[in-house]
């Protein structure tokens, strides 16, 4: 019977200090203070009984309740006691807390807060839960990486907009409009999505990644390069969809957009022309595909293993002393790079070895390829030769030829041939002639 | 506050309960468990002096009150000055009281209001119309006034059954709105200078007789808008107790009435019937039209009278809605009432009815009609001088004979409207005869009535 008389304009928002105020207000309140304390009540002592139970249960079975949190893989009885670690206290609060609802309720006293705390607690418990598994399936130090980068953040905004939302219409909220941009009103939102936002995409991209390139490895399938040239290209066209998206759903204008970055470029051309170059040539060498991560090249003259492409720089591994050398993209266009694995990665090797005169060549030859094919790394296919090279000053010399599927143990496998030809040929009685000189005197 | 002890009592028990078991099963040394016993003694302590420490001094019969007051309003533009002047005055008076005054758009405030209560937030005092009351009632987030607080002398005894619900006050009211007549005074003196027509209308039969003679009238149709015509005929609702007992046959001459006013080329009714102006049905419309000086009759609601105001000055007039004697027109009459928050604390409860008290005194009423002339003061004790003030006059003259819709019979009438609404419109156009629209509308309010005779048999 009645009508809506009344005049409708934006929602108000409130300025700081009468945030402040408001808080004050409701802490005045019995109902409010009860609620506060109770959920406080409930978390301390689902924090004291949490403790109490893992101290029991460290003390009574001391060996099913050890954490070694070092180790990749936990056996069974570790992943329980994660669990019992991990999960006992949020469970324990959460049933302090519906005991708590539950009193509540048959008093018929406001509880909306302790509602919104077993809310949280559930997510808390999740957010558990689904780090456990990541431990569990997952190398610990990379799930640790994105527990902080990633999980944590995500649970922290989960809280704060939970929070949020019982005072303020988070929607409402992120439509404050701060200032323009490119022609278009900056909201709340809008640099919520610009910094959080895209922080967090960037990193569960990577995440993604780094989950696919683990799932790869579990299935058995080494990481190539390829998939890992691949993983960067993806991860770098999500991030830039990501950002387009961002962008587009914020609502910038896109001509004034284009018009400033058009402008910048030029400046940014300049300023940062080797960048760039590093940059354009680190998309060259990922879709080209020439370079791949686990590649042995030689660069400068030092044999390395490449061991991360990057957008702007290529990460090289010198064999010769382990050390890294973080080289810039451009180079691989400037300079020559030789490469011992680009359409296969076998080394062809070689021995050379003098004998005495008066040996028998086949017996040798023979027992250099006997030699060869008894090295566990000296490939059958292609298999070794073993040659007779010329008669030299005062020995006869031969060279072994054997294949290699690895370059870093070249040296190794040489160096085990060449004492294994010793050992054999003394076993054998041919001998190494040393170098002789015979020098006729004159009358 | 007392709430509280049962509650910390539980607690203690828990706590010494799950610590004495956790302490036997773990075989805890002597040392830890002192060491436990003392830290969960150290907590309760501490939270419960936090507690404990909140203002709960009660200042009614203080004069300096302090504390601070959370308001929610759906006022905007000049009302919300007039109303934040009124706060001001309130903090002017009691300067170690802080007010947070937040405007929240009608059509969300009631579900936000409720929303936030349930967590023990939400303002302290809040105002909207009255209608909010048995809502707020039943989801029990408002708090009964004692009649103690509020001098219920001070209000107009016909709107009584606005502020109480199942025998209980729940509102204190504000303010009121009702329908009236808004007339351009430059477009009556444009057409004749005759001074029996320059005047505003006082019968039914005088207004068509200006939209003859070539005076255009707006009016609202829908029965809501409309239901201000019934009394002049002798139709009402409520018995003098307030309790629904329909009396419609004057309803029939009503719609009668008004199919023949909507025959006359300058009486706007139905967009249908008026090829060469705006749909009458939408306020919005009449509005802009009247604003714009295309009409000279409107019947408005008083909240318009603000923007009306700005817009055609001094030409503004109003009057009382037209009649037909002995009877008197039945506009409803809409309060607005402010309300209290069940979750507020003593201290805050007595402040804002403290607040209440001081926005409807009579100099604040008053106050606040020169600076809005847009309602009608709740305070009947004001006193308004017809000659200085005569939009305020008309205002408060016309509430007299407004009807106030009982809350007890709020959410029956709710369905009796919509069924109303129905046959209004098929009477308007033709479709049923008017006695069968009265016939068809007593029947669905005689059934209703029996039906709630039953319930309340069988309890």
């Amino acid at each position: 019977m009645m009508e809506d008389n009344l005049e409708f304009i934006e929602e108000y928002i409130p300025s700081f200090p009468e945030v402040i105020l408001k808080q004050l207000i409701f802490l005045e309140r019995a109902n409010v203070q009860n609620q506060l304390l109770i959920i406080i009540l409930c978390i301390i002592l689902g924090w004291l009984i949490s403790k109490g139970l893992w101290f029991g249960l460290q003390k009574n079975f001391s060996h099913r309740f050890t954490f070694p949190w070092s180790e990749a893989r936990n056996p069974l009885h570790q992943s329980i006691s994660s669990l019992v670690k991990n999960l006992d206290f949020p469970l324990i609060t959460l049933i302090l807390l519906e005991l708590s609802r539950h009193l509540f309720m048959v008093q018929n006293w406001t509880r909306g807060l302790v509602n919104v705390a077993i809310r949280l607690m559930w997510l808390y418990l999740f957010y558990r839960l689904i780090l456990l598994f990541l431990y569990a399936v997952f190398p610990q130090d990379k799930i640790r990486k994105y527990h902080f980068l990633l999980f944590a953040p995500l649970f922290i905004i989960s809280v704060l907009i939970t929070i949020i939302q019982l005072y303020q219409n988070i929607e409402k909220l992120a439509k404050i409009s701060l200032f323009n941009f490119f022609n278009s009103p900056l909201t709340l939102g809008a640099i919520f999505l610009l910094t959080v936002g895209v922080y967090l995409w960037m990193v569960i991209v990577t995440f993604l990644e780094t989950l696919f390139l683990e799932l790869l490895r579990h299935k058995g399938q080494p990481k190539t390069g390829v998939a890992e040239a691949s993983s960067v290209l993806i991860r770098y066209a999500f991030i830039t969809i990501g950002i387009i998206l961002i962008l587009g759903y914020i609502g910038i204008n896109s001509t004034a957009l284009a018009a400033m970055t058009g402008g910048l470029s030029l400046g940014i051309g300049f300023g940062l022309k080797e960048v760039i170059s590093n940059f354009v040539s680190g998309l060259i060498l990922l879709f080209e595909g020439v370079l791949k991560p686990g590649d042995i090249i030689d660069i400068e003259g030092q044999i390395s293993q490449v061991k991360k492409l990057g957008i702007r720089a290529t990460t090289v591994r010198i064999i010769k002393d382990n050390s890294e050398k973080i080289i810039p993209n451009q180079k691989f266009f400037t300079s020559d790079v030789t490469t011992y694995t680009g359409s296969d990665h076998l080394i062809y090797c070689s021995i050379t070895v003098g004998v005495a005169y008066h040996s028998l060549p086949e017996k040798v030859m023979s027992l250099l390829l006997e030699i060869a094919k008894e090295h566990p790394r000296v490939l059958k296919q292609p298999e070794p030769l073993a040659f007779f090279l010329d008669f030299g000053e005062f020995s006869l010399n031969f060279e072994l030829k054997f294949w290699l599927d690895d370059i870093q143990i070249k040296k190794r496998v040489i160096s085990d041939l060449s004492c294994a030809i010793l050992d054999t040929f003394t076993q054998y009685k041919i001998e190494i002639p040393f170098p002789k000189m015979d020098v006729h005197l004159g009358d | 506050m007392l709430k509280i002890f049962p509650i910390l009592y539980s607690i203690i028990k828990t706590v010494i309960h799950y610590l004495l078991f956790s302490i036997s099963f773990f075989s805890l040394n002597k040392h830890k468990k002192k060491s436990l016993e003392h830290t969960c003694l150290w907590l309760v302590i501490s939270l419960l002096l936090t507690t404990c420490s909140g203002n709960y001094t009660l200042p009614e019969n203080s004069i300096n009150l302090s504390g601070r007051l959370l308001i929610w309003h759906p006022f905007s533009g000049e009302m919300e000055k007039v109303f934040n002047s009124a706060f001001r005055d309130f903090k002017r008076l009691h300067p170690e009281v802080q007010i947070v005054s937040e405007y929240v758009p009608p059509n969300t405030l009631p579900d936000r209001f409720i929303r936030e209560s349930e967590y023990g937030f939400g303002p302290d005092l809040i105002i909207h119309l009255g209608r909010l009351v048995p809502k707020l009632v039943k989801t029990g987030q408002i708090q009964p006034i004692s009649e103690k607080d509020i001098n219920l002398s001070s209000y107009l005894p016909t709107t009584w059954p606005n502020i109480h619900y199942q025998g209980k006050i729940y509102a204190w009211p504000l303010l009121y709105q009702t329908r009236l007549l808004c007339y351009n005074q430059a477009k009556t003196k444009a057409i004749t200078s005759d001074p029996t027509l320059t005047q505003p209308p006082t019968t039914l039969e005088g207004l068509i007789q200006r939209a003859r003679k070539g005076y255009s009238v707006g009016m609202v149709s829908s029965f809501e808008d409309t239901l201000w015509g019934m009394g002049i005929f002798g139709a009402k609702f409520f018995d003098t107790q307030g309790l629904i007992e329909p009396k419609l046959e004057g309803w029939t001459k009503w719609l009668k009435w008004l199919k023949q006013a909507n025959n006359e080329p300058n009486f706007i009714l139905q967009v249908e019937n008026q090829p060469n102006f705006l749909v009458s049905r939408n306020r919005d419309i009449l509005h802009r039209a009247f604003a714009e000086s295309q009409l000279t009759y409107y019947v408005c609601n008083s909240y318009e009278i603000a923007d009306l105001k700005k817009i055609l000055k001094e030409d503004l007039r109003v009057a009382l809605l037209p009649t037909n004697p002995p009877h008197h027109p039945t506009p409803i009459l809409y309060t607005i009432v402010m309300m209290f928050n069940r979750n507020s604390s003593p201290n805050q409860s007595q402040l804002a009815f403290k607040l209440a008290e001081f926005i409807t005194n009579p100099e604040q009423q008053l106050k606040a009609m020169i600076k809005s002339q847009t309602f009608i003061p709740s305070n009947q004790t004001v006193k308004i001088n017809k000659k200085l003030l005569p939009i305020e006059a008309i205002l408060q003259k016309q509430s007299e004979t407004a009807i106030a819709i009982p809350l007890d019979s709020l959410e029956p009438l709710l369905e009796i409207s919509q069924l109303g609404e129905v046959l209004y419109q098929k009477a308007i156009s033709g479709d049923i005869p008017p006695e069968k629209a009265t016939q068809e509308l007593t029947q669905f309010i005689q059934k209703q009535i029996n039906q709630n005779v039953n319930q309340n048999d069988g309890r």
